[in-house]
């Protein structure tokens, strides 16, 4: 593969809980400015993958490499200045808080803390402030709930929740966006809006990886694709050529079973 | 800030700096002195659990490590008051620091747990390292706190005196809360593995609160020592944690505003109370509960529903 166009590389990462082999020998290439997809049956190991990348997780042997740099073994809050960043399969939000001061949260690591202006209520502080509000406001305007920026989170709808969390992750400027299960709990009309959210971040230059069981979705969305199984990767490449793999439809469909099947189970 | 708040202020800190030309009964203005300095230790653990969600069973430790170490500072080796009370607070901070590292892996009732064991550890080494601290007989004979001059003895100059501490420390936990510094602390006490992945040093910003809840308990035990001139180990007991928590939760422990109701409520109560003391500690955790149950956000909350009710009524009475 070529180095230029490589963002994130993971290579041969192994981990495992007590006697379970979670992950073996995974290698992932993720190329810039794609959407790259990991599948695979629950309890594959897609998600202690994602632990993995944002440091959660610390694996048994294994590299990560992000733009050609090795990242060290630092803590989960030390790799978001890095450039990456993610939402959570099972809705982590500040729930009892305002959708704007959950996506000014994602603006952590940009806002410098002037503990001297902050008491003293100086300009500096208020400016930091100001500039802050702005980007997490352009950030909830480009998921389209800026009108929701005063709403306590708990009570929005679950699928306004899950873009919540994708434009807390988008304000933590990264460069890759990990997004887990980002579709679950999503009617159809959300379903479309999420898509035409994640192609607009293609354009913009995001690299994204995303886990998703909505087959449809994956294979709509996603440049590339890296299917599970049992913690091994089965198959990769483009969505055209995972689908006609042989282990992928006998491991992720069954034997027998075709697409559309699958599909209208969903 | 709108002009309407404004004016507010301005007649809340007019009626705060008159109010001793109503008071005139000595016993009531001792009452609304302790309430000051038990609201700068609620304010104090607002910050830690209301806002981070680091509860705290032994702030009463804190406030005992404050209060010894600013009147023995002015006792043995007879310094200034406000030069004791800085040895005072930054002890207190480094206590705060150090109870910190443990509770950075524990949390819920491990955590709480923890802060008690601090509490009774403070209160066993002041009750038994005698040479220093006098053990059960406490310190007497505090010295009173002096300004250019001017000796704060009377429970009116200790008033104008408490006050302006109280203000302070409202002003400072106020800027606290509402700047980044106050979103990070909630944002720790809804979702800490959350905060952490959006690059919260969630480590570094409980530790902060520990020490900023620390910092006012241990003021506000320097202000209580001279205020009080004598100090035993009777007054940092684990049902004065207890009281500090309740204050805390029943005046609301998601505002600083909160401090303030939740201790003078509190303290008047316990005066009040103060014919069935043993039947007292029965009365607190029966409105503790009831608070839990039916006013999660405290009296404060109350009040901020009630404010909202009224205004939708107006509301609607203006479309009609």
């Amino acid at each position: 593969m070529t180095h230029g166009l490589n963002i994130l590389s993971i290579n041969g990462i192994s981990i495992s809980f007590g006697g379970l082999k979670a992950l073996s020998d995974v290698n992932v290439h993720v190329m810039k400015n794609t959407v790259h997809g990991i599948i695979g049956p629950n309890g594959a190991g897609k998600s202690t993958l994602f632990n993995v990348i944002t440091g959660l997780t610390k694996p048994d042997s294994g590299d990560i490499f992000l733009e050609g740099t090795k990242l060290p073994h630092i803590k989960p809050h030390q790799l978001v200045p890095l450039g990456i960043s993610r939402t959570f399969q099972n809705i982590r939000l500040f729930k009892e808080m305002t959708v704007l001061d959950n996506v000014l949260i994602g603006q952590h690591v940009h806002t410098p803390t002037p503990i001297i202006s902050i008491l003293l209520n100086g300009r500096k502080s208020n400016e930091y402030e100001k500039i802050s509000r702005e980007k997490a406001i352009e950030a909830l305007e480009f998921m389209g709930i800026e009108d929701k920026m005063n709403d306590i989170v708990k009570n929005l709808a679950y699928g306004q929740q899950r873009l919540v969390e994708f434009a807390r992750a988008l304000a933590a400027q990264p460069k890759i966006i990990l997004l887990d299960e980002p579709a679950a709990g999503m009617n159809p009309t959300e379903k479309v809006n999420l898509l035409s959210i994640i192609g607009k971040l293609r354009d913009k230059g995001y690299t994204l990886i995303l886990i998703e069981h909505d087959m449809k979705l994956v294979m709509n969305i996603c440049d590339n694709i890296s299917v599970l199984d049992h913690g091994k990767i089965i198959a990769q490449g483009q969505p055209e050529v995972v689908r006609k793999n042989p282990d992928f439809i006998s491991a992720y469909l069954g034997k027998g079973e075709n697409l559309n099947a699958r599909n209208k189970r969903n | 800030m709108n002009k309407n708040k404004k004016i507010y202020l301005l007649i809340i800190l007019v009626l705060l700096l008159t109010l001793p030309l109503f008071v005139s009964n000595l016993y009531y203005l001792h009452i609304i002195n302790l309430v000051g300095i038990y609201t700068l230790v609620t304010i104090g653990l607002n910050i830690l659990s209301g806002y981070t969600g680091q509860t705290s069973m032994g702030q009463a430790g804190f406030f005992a490590v404050g209060t010894y170490v600013t009147s023995l500072m002015m006792m043995n080796f007879d310094l200034p008051f406000f030069l004791a009370l800085l040895i005072g607070v930054i002890l207190t901070s480094i206590f705060g620091l150090i109870i910190s590292i443990p509770a950075m892996k524990l949390s819920g009732p491990y955590l709480v747990l923890a802060t008690v064991g601090f509490g009774e550890i403070v209160r066993l080494v002041l009750l038994n390292w005698t040479p220093v601290t006098k053990g059960a007989a406490g310190l007497t004979g505090i010295p009173f706190p002096e300004i250019f001059g001017l000796q704060i003895k009377t429970e009116k100059q200790f008033y104008y005196f408490i006050i302006i501490f109280v203000i302070l420390g409202i002003y400072i936990a106020g800027r606290i809360a509402k700047s980044k510094i106050g979103r990070t602390f909630s944002a720790i006490r809804e979702d800490d593995l959350a905060a952490e992945a959006m690059g919260v040093n969630v480590a570094g910003y409980k530790t902060a609160a520990f020490v900023i809840s620390a910092m006012f308990a241990g003021l506000a035990g320097g202000l209580f020592g001279t205020f009080s001139g004598v100090t035993s180990p009777d007054s940092f007991t684990f049902d004065d944690s207890i009281s500090f928590l309740c204050m805390s939760v029943i005046g609301g422990n998601k505002t600083i505003i909160g401090a303030v109701v939740g201790a003078f409520v509190l303290t008047v109560l316990s005066e009040a109370l103060r014919v069935f003391q043993g039947t007292r500690l029965i009365i607190y955790g029966f409105i503790l509960i009831f608070t839990v149950i039916y006013m999660p956000n405290g009296l404060v909350g109350i009040i901020e529903n009630l404010k909202s009710k009224i205004l939708m009524k107006k509301e609607n009475k203006s479309m009609e």
